[in-house]
């Protein structure tokens, strides 16, 4: 007798008693259907999942705070809100030189503000230094409560470097909001007015510097892109919300 | 279901020499079984399912021993006590080599098992494990010779 001989033999006899139980049938099927079932939760759990990481940034898209508040922010004559100007025109009003297509003196190639009440009469203003753009700008989305503004923004300056000034007073404070376009900006130490040591801070990634302003206030200046530099200045109690303004400035 | 109700018993006899312990095959082999109901439909119709399941059969036996392998270095700070082995025993050949059979790898545990108890050829042998021929014949010959030499003296009344 050989090895292998008495290895089948021990092997017969281990398994000589060993029958599969009756119910081998029933409780495989049972397994499958556990698995199905683990499966399916698996499935629905991972699902839920990926509707929840995607529906969360919605959600806080559409709990994001818009430019200002329609109810503080009008002119004390009635004058534009600060609506988006990204929202078309209501059918019917004072066609604004965008709206026709035209382009506009002083402003930046976007769509940028809508037109004052009054000023729908003269025209499209004719291009060149200091002109004045209308409303609220489409690169401010947020202007904290209590301020009104205190006219059209304006342009100023030339081909080299044009600087549109928004301004609000209230009594909150009062917010300035310049953008700088020019192709000698090099930093946004180019952008201070303020005397004195500056502070350095960020604005959505882009270096800034902040600085207190003489006699009242603080700014904060960055460069937007390569030739785009913006200066927020604010006083009064809207100067505690001057970094959130700027985070607002999408130039 | 005929299937089961068929070859349970030779499927499961299979599994307990493969595992070493009843409960085991039991459930590797309901594992199997359920892996092989999920997947009939690669059966060709009217062959025969019996390769097919003995190969997922093997395959699990294999992956649990190399798992559970793991968990046991893992979790074991000293190496597992082993009952020693009584005179009596010692002479009890056929239990000795059974003894001696579960403590080898799983993967030559399996090829001595199917070619010795299932009895099937250095081919199918290979196509169920899913390798060559030659590893069959080498692990054959590897795993007899280890029982041989783990069997020392148990030999000597068969003459070897």
């Amino acid at each position: 007798m050989d090895l292998e001989s008495e290895l089948r033999q021990a092997m017969a006899e281990q398994v000589a008693g060993t029958t599969a139980p009756a119910s081998l049938v029933a409780d495989v099927k049972r397994r499958h259907r556990r698995r199905k079932a683990r499966i399916h939760a698996a499935a629905g759990a991972a699902a839920a999942t990926v509707a929840a990481l995607a529906l969360v940034p919605t959600y806080q898209s559409f709990r994001a705070t818009p430019a200002g508040n329609p109810g503080t922010a009008r002119t004390a004559d009635g004058g534009p809100t600060l609506e988006q100007p990204e929202r078309p025109p209501a059918p019917g009003s004072s066609a604004s030189p965008s709206a026709k297509g035209e382009p506009r003196a002083g402003a930046s190639s976007r769509p940028e503000a809508h037109p004052s009440a009054g000023r729908s009469a003269d025209g499209p203003r004719k291009p060149g230094p200091g002109g004045v753009v209308d409303g609220l700008p489409g690169w401010i989305t947020y202007i904290p409560d209590g301020l009104t503004a205190a006219g059209p923004c304006t342009v100023t300056g030339g081909a080299e470097r044009e600087t549109t000034t928004c301004k609000w007073r209230g009594s909150a404070g009062w917010l300035e909001i310049a953008m700088v376009k020019g192709s000698g900006l090099t930093g946004p130490r180019d952008l201070m007015k303020s005397p004195g040591l500056p502070g350095h801070t960020s604005v959505r990634g882009a270096p800034a510097l902040t600085a207190d302003r003489p006699g009242s206030g603080r700014q904060i200046s960055w460069l937007a892109r390569p030739g785009v530099g913006v200066t927020v200045s604010a006083g009064g109690s809207v100067e505690t919300r001057l970094m959130r303004v700027a985070e607002g400035v999408r130039p | 279901m005929e299937f089961v109700a068929a070859r349970g018993d030779a499927l499961l006899r299979t599994a307990a020499l493969m595992c070493g312990a009843r409960q085991d095959a039991e459930d590797v082999l309901q594992t199997a079984l359920e892996k092989a109901y999920r997947h009939w439909g690669r059966i060709e119709p009217g062959s025969d399912p019996e390769p097919y399941v003995r190969r997922i059969l093997v395959n699990l036996v294999i992956s649990r021993s190399r798992r559970w392998k793991v968990l046991k270095e893992i979790h074991m700070a000293r190496l597992p006590e082993r009952p020693a082995a009584s005179p009596e025993h010692a002479v009890e050949l056929r239990g000795t080599l059974m003894d001696e059979l579960r403590r080898l790898g799983p993967r030559q545990r399996a090829v001595l098992v199917l070619r010795f108890w299932e009895d099937l050829s250095e081919a199918e042998t290979a196509q169920a494990l899913g390798c060559s021929v030659g590893t069959v014949k080498s692990q054959a010959s590897r795993g007899l010779a280890r029982l041989r030499e783990r069997l020392g003296t148990n030999l000597a009344p068969l003459g070897r």
